[in-house]
């Protein structure tokens, strides 16, 4: 995470000056344009940011539209339109004083005037068109343009996500979009914004083809340092076959999160394969609410069973790279616990619990509650996690059964997987265990908030519900005190571990590559082009 | 009239089918577990707002009855929806995809039939000779091979030379219309070869069977006796009665036209409707997968529908 | 598509497809005539042999890693590893294994319905014929894919659910089949005969009937076999194959999508689709030696002395639908 956050800082300044130094690779250079070709797995698919969906979708957001604040190479919050803040009145009023004399691609000034009016089109129709941007209003009262440099952002309660908030929400130019934000906004919605379009970030996309291909080119009118490339473009492939022979053949310059398996694949064909811890993790969740099997709810058994995690193995076949898990928030996140950690592979040990725990051995080796029933689990299974879950899941099935608890595998595609997960009404049940991926963004309370009762039905897995638990939690919400909210995050980690709601297998990896010709490329959890901040593109160049 | 009363009743089959097919889809795709809304409210700032709202975007509060009739007559409108993911009219989507398609598998087509129709010549021809087994052991080795398996030999085989993703160089920048059409047809090779290859087969043996029951008729001998050249023969007697099932099959199979050879277009990344039934599949795009699977039904409906009635055009003893 | 035809006259019907005592032996004494025909049944009895007997034969166990992901082929691993680090050559039986079993049981499914449908309905003519053949027409529609994907989404996609889709959706080109030669056979003489001495419907169709329609059967399940595993092949690759077992399909599915060809993995790639190639071959050349045997004017090409009327219209577009849905199938494989 933090690898090359001296080198960047050191070349940050000199960036900008570096242009294009050295022989030419993959993107052509001629007659001065400076193209960077970038190969993804992710589809654009919605120009219009109240229909992002995919991943691309919010990195080209990322690329066109200026945000208040974003993250600089060591993952912190950092400058961006708004070049400082502060806050008052106890953290409910933020203050923030944005760059003077910005402008949009077309000339236009960019100013607070816009920053209000997108803020107050999120407020005004968070029931229906802009729902997609509910969370980032939480406890958002106003949001005022005192002048054209001043913008005031009123909460009812201190928070300690503001600048999270704030960096997930692009500004969006009033001058194009006011005549959409009328009636009931539906319009909102349906505009197309295709390219090209009026930007206001460091790229404005020019042409898209509706399916695979991208091209963006340099914004002349952008605010923040210029980046070395003139021109981007972005190319979808649908399978890593495809994205690795471009690479290999240099039709493209730089490749963002190729799937980890494939990594070994390039390291030999002179690529610069850069590996970066992401939020994404993989869960074995146990149902904490109604499980079919009552044995799921003795926390010694959930114990033992995590002595009986091979987690190394399940890492070398199907998720290479990866990370060991146990935290309920990722390394990559801020306020990650380390001394939260996965204990050994220990067959023997997992025996012993629950030997004496009172669950004998049964016939067909299966064991047997006190109560008489068999540990045979009902496992539901997201089939989306492909051939690498399935590896995963084979390896906790035959490990399991060496300690005398059967898996039973239900296979399901990611909606019917949710759908029964969740059951009606949020009943969860019909099932014992569940084994899904799961992520969260950089600020920990994603990650935190997946174990509260408020995310019943939507990112809560495990049903799982604690009173203590929701009161450390909303403490850590309202933290403004970075040291104070480590300390209650730390608590937060610990009681999970101990209450073992799921075990954490695995925190993945994203892996980028790139050619020789290019430098100066960072990341963060989703790569060099990611969500959260523009920050590679002012720091890349040829040579 | 007799002929008249074979196509009314055939036209009218046809619809009713039709009819029902279209119901089928609605039913099936409406029997899936969760929706758009289980989906798209998965992403990571998701608040029980969100999914109220697209609930109501999606009209997916509404009575299953209500919505059954709603979607009959957006139907007649050729409105299909809006796909899930990328927020466009499926009806825009799968055109798109369709213009892609249908070059490409045309070229394959063609080349299966000409390739076809000359192995099953030779075949019946040079019956128990050797030229007969060359002709049809491959065809029926090609015929056998999984097409996705195919298309990934032909990428092991040819992908050092030819390009083996997508429809066009995405870096070519600025061609010229002389360029732009060179470029695609490189890419077409591929997948219309892979397509000819496992389809040309069919055409073999069909050839090949109809000239042999027609080799064996009085006529023919006949017409050997007389004298004619043997070339003669095959093209006015045996070639003739394998024009009848060749129609068929040919009107058979651009029913599924539309289909788009999913598989060959994912393996090889061609953006025609095949790719894009493939990753509405793996999105669970409804509409755009409800949309595409009308598509396909209707066509094939409709060219088994034409067959039908060639077929009677060319041998009227069927009505 | 098919809408009920009127009866051609007994006189121009065939002279020489008379029937034979014993079709079924009969049957048996073509196949055995015949090389390619040997060849094809060989083939599968052996393939059928190591497939049954995959725990004994296969040197490692299926799921077990022995070595590095893609680990190219060597003395203990002749095929090679493939993403996981599973032998192939193993994976590569206990494939074999599910495939089979998968082709075999929903050709039995679509076989056993689509016989006792066509013959009901080539037999008894009529309403009864009109309503089984538009239920036949119905289910002809029916597209493989969607409703594989609600199988798959309500159910959970198991080998089971598989089998019962293929079978559901293939009978009817068995049916279709088998009741145009129903039709022909009914009008025999001695089925006439057996009827004016009283025997009832049930014991003309079992005893008479059912018997002269096995070897036409026989061919088109030996096909639908074909159908059946290539079907299974495209439904894993577009990744509703069974995740937990192993088959030739799902072997290409993980290959193309862990990226086997850039990793210069072809020891990956190569053998399922290989082998699904062989057993489609096989069946074809059995199938067909069948299919030839019951059609005896191709045995008699430059021989012929006889005159023999055109095939019938249905016959023929039967034969066209059958030979274009072995191609790859129904809606998946499109177009063919």
């Amino acid at each position: 995470m933090n690898r090359k956050s001296l080198i960047l800082a050191a070349l940050l300044p000199a960036a900008a000056l570096l242009a294009a130094c050295g022989s030419s690779s993959a993107g052509s250079s001629s007659g001065g344009t400076t193209e960077l070709a970038v190969g993804v797995m992710s589809q654009f698919q919605n120009p219009n940011p109240f229909n992002a969906f995919s991943i691309m979708d919010y990195d080209v957001e990322d690329l066109e539209y200026p945000y208040l604040v974003q993250y600089n190479a060591d993952d912190q919050i950092a400058p961006d339109l708004a070049k400082s803040w502060s806050t008052s009145d106890g953290g409910k009023v933020w203050t923030f004083h944005l760059v003077p004399n910005a402008k949009w691609s077309d000339g236009k000034p960019l100013t607070s005037a816009d920053v209000a009016f997108t803020w107050d089109t999120i407020l005004k129709y968070v029931k229906g068109p802009t729902a997609l941007d509910a969370e980032n209003v939480t406890d958002l009262l106003s949001v005022k343009a005192t002048n054209p440099t001043t913008v005031v952002f009123t909460y009812s309660a201190p928070l300690a996500s503001v600048l999270t908030y704030i960096n997930n929400t692009s500004i969006l130019p009033e001058h194009i979009w006011a005549k959409y934000a009328t009636g009931n906004g539906a319009q909102l919605k349906t505009f197309g914004n295709k390219p090209p379009i009026v930007s206001g970030g460091p790229y404005i996309p020019e042409q898209w083809n509706g399916t695979t291909t991208l091209i963006l080119k340099r914004n002349p009118n952008w605010y923040g340092p210029k980046p070395a490339a003139s021109e981007v473009v972005i190319e979808y492939y649908t399978t890593p076959d495809g994205l690795i022979q471009a690479l290999k053949s240099g039709q493209i310059d730089y490749a963002n999160a190729i799937p980890q398996s494939s990594a070994s694949v390039v390291h030999n064909d002179g690529l610069i394969v850069d590996e970066y811890p992401s939020v994404q993790y993989l869960d074995l969740f146990f149902n904490m609410d109604h499980p079919n099997s009552s044995a799921i709810l003795d926390p010694t058994l959930r114990h033992a069973l995590n002595y009986a995690v091979d987690r190394s193995q399940i890492i070398s076949v199907a998720y290479p790279g990866s990370q060991p898990g146990e935290s309920i928030v990722t390394p990559a996140a801020q306020d990650w616990d380390p001394a939260v950690k996965p204990p050994a592979f220990d067959l023997a040990k997992a025996n012993q619990m629950l030997n004496q725990a009172g669950y004998k051995m049964g016939s067909g080796g299966v064991r047997v509650a006190p109560d008489g029933k068999k540990l045979a689990f009902t496992v539901i299974f997201d089939n989306g996690l492909g051939g690498a879950g399935q590896r995963a899941f084979q390896i906790l099935q035959s490990d399991f059964a060496k300690v005398g608890v059967q898996l039973n595998l239900k296979t399901l595609d990611t909606t019917a997987f949710l759908a029964a997960m969740f059951g009606s009404n949020n009943s969860y049940t019909g099932w014992d265990m569940a084994m899904e991926t799961d992520a969260g963004l950089l600020d920990p309370g994603y990650d935190l908030a997946y174990f509260t009762c408020a995310d019943f039905g939507s990112y809560n897995f495990s049903g799982y519900c604690s009173a203590h638990y929701d009161q450390l939690y909303l403490e850590q919400a309202a933290a403004t005190n970075p040291t104070v909210r480590r300390q209650i995050a730390d608590q937060l980690q610990v009681y999970a571990d101990q209450q073992l709601p799921a075990l954490t297998l695995l925190y993945t990896s994203t892996v980028d590559v790139h050619q020789h010709g290019w430098t100066g490329f960072g990341g963060n959890p989703y790569g060099a082009l990611n969500p959260m901040s523009q920050v590679t593109f002012e720091t890349i160049h040829k040579g | 009239m007799h002929r008249g009363n074979y196509v009314l009743r055939r036209v009218g089959a046809a619809l009713l089918t039709m009819f029902v097919a279209v119901s089928l889809n609605f039913v099936l795709f409406r029997a899936l577990p969760g929706s758009a809304v289980t989906n798209l409210s998965h992403v990571p700032n998701a608040t029980p707002a969100l999914r109220a709202a697209l609930t109501r975007e999606f009209g997916l509060n509404r009575s299953l009855g209500s919505q059954y009739v709603l979607y009959l007559w957006q139907l007649l409108h050729l409105n299909l929806g809006v796909s899930y993911f990328n927020q466009q009219p499926v009806f825009s989507n799968l055109v798109t995809a369709l213009g892609n398609t249908v070059p490409m598998v045309l070229l394959g087509t063609v080349f299966s039939i000409i390739f076809g129709v000359l192995t099953g010549v030779v075949a019946a021809w040079r019956r128990g000779t050797p030229s007969e087994h060359v002709s049809v052991i491959p065809a029926l080795g090609f015929y056998a091979m999984p097409v996705q398996w195919l298309g990934l030999m032909l990428i092991i085989v040819f992908g050092s030379v030819l390009p083996t993703s997508g429809r066009s160089n995405p870096f070519l920048i600025n061609p010229t219309p002389i360029q732009h059409l060179t470029d695609v047809l490189e890419h077409m090779i591929l997948p219309s070869l892979t397509l000819g290859l496992v389809l040309y087969g069919q055409y073999t043996l069909i050839v090949r069977s109809a000239m042999l029951e027609t080799l064996g008729e009085d006529y023919v001998l006949t017409a050997k006796a007389i004298g004619y050249s043997n070339g003669r023969i095959i093209r006015r007697y045996a070639f003739r009665n394998a024009m009848l099932p060749i129609v068929s099959v040919i009107a058979l199979s651009l029913g599924f036209i539309v289909g788009g050879a999913i598989l060959v277009e994912t393996v090889f990344n061609w953006p025609g409707i095949g790719l894009a039934v493939y990753q509405a599949l793996l999105e669970r795009d409804y509409p755009m997968l409800q949309g595409a699977f009308l598509l396909l039904s209707v066509s094939v409906i409709f060219f088994n529908l034409l067959a039908d009635l060639v077929y009677f055009k060319l041998d009227p003893r069927i009505g | 598509m098919l809408s009920a035809q009127p009866a051609l006259p007994v006189a121009e019907q065939d002279a020489a497809a008379d029937l034979s005592p014993s079709p079924l032996r009969e049957l048996w004494g073509s196949v055995r005539g015949s090389p390619s025909g040997m060849t094809g049944l060989i083939v599968l009895v052996i393939l059928i042999l190591l497939a049954i007997a995959a725990p004994l034969v296969a040197p490692y166990p299926p799921n077990t890693q022995v070595g590095a992901p893609f680990s190219p082929p060597s003395v203990h691993h002749l095929l090679g590893l493939d993403d996981g680090g599973y032998d192939v050559l193993s994976l590569l039986i206990y494939g074999l294994r599910v495939s089979l079993l998968v082709g075999f049981a929903a050709t039995f499914i679509a076989s056993v319905v689509g016989t006792l449908i066509g013959v009901v309905a080539g037999y008894f003519g009529g309403l009864v014929d009109s309503i089984l053949m538009r239920i036949t027409d119905y289910f002809l529609v029916v597209p493989l894919l969607p409703l594989m994907i609600v199988v798959a989404d309500l159910w959970g996609s198991s080998l089971v659910h598989i089998i019962v889709v293929i079978g559901a959706l293939s009978w009817t080109m068995t049916a279709i089949v088998i009741r145009a030669q129903a039709r022909t056979l009914r009008e025999r003489v001695f089925i006439r005969r057996s009827q004016a001495l009283g025997a009832s419907d049930v014991r003309v169709i079992t005893r008479h009937l059912l018997p002269q329609v096995m070897p036409l059967v026989v061919a088109n399940t030996v096909l639908n076999i074909s159908y059946a595993i290539f079907t299974e092949t495209a439904l894993s690759f577009l990744g509703l194959g069974d995740p937990v077992q192993v088959s030739l399909g799902t072997m290409i599915e993980h290959a193309f999508l862990r990226a086997a060809i850039s990793a210069g993995a072809w020891w990956a790639v190569i053998p399922p689709g290989a082998l699904v190639a062989i057993i489609v071959v096989a069946c074809s050349l059995l199938g067909r030696t069948i299919e030839d045997s019951l059609n005896p004017r191709l045995r008699t090409a430059y021989l012929s002395v006889r005159s023999f009327r055109m095939r019938s219209a249905e016959q023929a577009r039967a034969r066209a639908r059958q030979a274009r849905t072995q191609s790859g199938g129904g809606d998946v494989d499109s177009p063919s």
